[in-house]
């Protein structure tokens, strides 16, 4: 597979996204798979080409409309479990 | 940076709405000298418009706003509110408050992911909710971080 090209996105691409982006850059790395994680902020996250964009559920609402690619809501941000298993089932639903 | 030095602990007894909430937070970076006063303002005023994101994860709140000319050095405070504040987000209502502060996008990087290894664990979570005296939320702080 290619490596994938994720956005960890937040208000404006500097806390809590950076805090997202560490715990998934190593649930991608738990399941070998190539990922380059990077921070964004919601008001250019749906205009930046990615193959997913996981974010808090406020501001999912606000790009799912507009995002071409999935949007992947993280609940708790510090809850490795969950964001492991929402990064297997995506790079699941890339393989089928 | 030390993290969450006793000087950047404070446990808030009274009960607090959203923007008093951040107030608070937001008073006590401008107090310890690493931001202006605006920041407060930018900070409450993403709550505004951008809503309470930035509760990400059940009872943790990071407050925060951009990198801007606010910023007068990268800092993280953590208010402990007493009084449980509801945001109106799922993962309501929050106890562990933190303030953010950053000069440049990747300028906390270390403090934050101590941070993020810390909350991880549930019952330190927990434990830290019931602390009472700034001494108590130190230990409790850096017998898991040192």
């Amino acid at each position: 597979m290619r490596e994938l090209q994720i956005q960890a996105v937040c208000g404006f691409g500097v806390g809590s996204s950076m805090l997202l982006k560490m715990k998934l850059s190593s649930a991608f790395k738990k399941i070998n798979v190539e990922a380059n994680v990077f921070t964004s902020d919601v008001a250019s996250a749906t205009s930046t080409k990615s193959d997913a964009i996981f974010t808090s559920s406020e501001l999912a609402e606000t790009m799912q409309a507009r995002a071409k690619c999935p949007v992947i809501v993280i609940n708790s941000f510090v809850n490795v479990a969950e964001i492991d298993e929402k990064v297997k089932s995506f790079v699941e639903s890339l393989e089928k | 940076m030390e993290l969450l030095e006793k000087s950047k602990l404070r446990i808030v007894e009274k009960s607090m709405t959203p923007v008093e909430a951040l107030s608070e937070v937001g008073n006590f970076l401008h107090e310890v000298g690493s931001t202006h006063a605006s920041y407060t303002e930018e900070m409450i005023d993403s709550f505004h418009t951008l809503g309470p994101y930035f509760v990400i994860a059940p009872s943790i709140a990071l407050a925060h706003s951009k990198p801007s000319s606010s910023v007068i050095q990268n800092d993280l405070v953590l208010v402990l509110c007493k009084q449980p504040v509801n945001f109106g987000s799922k993962n309501d209502p929050v106890t562990l408050l933190f303030g953010l502060c950053a000069k440049e996008a990747h300028g906390h990087m270390d403090v934050l992911m101590k941070v993020g290894e810390m909350l991880e664990d549930q019952d330190l979570v927990s434990e830290l909710s019931e602390c009472e005296t700034i001494e108590q939320l130190y230990n409790c702080i850096h017998q898991k971080t040192t």
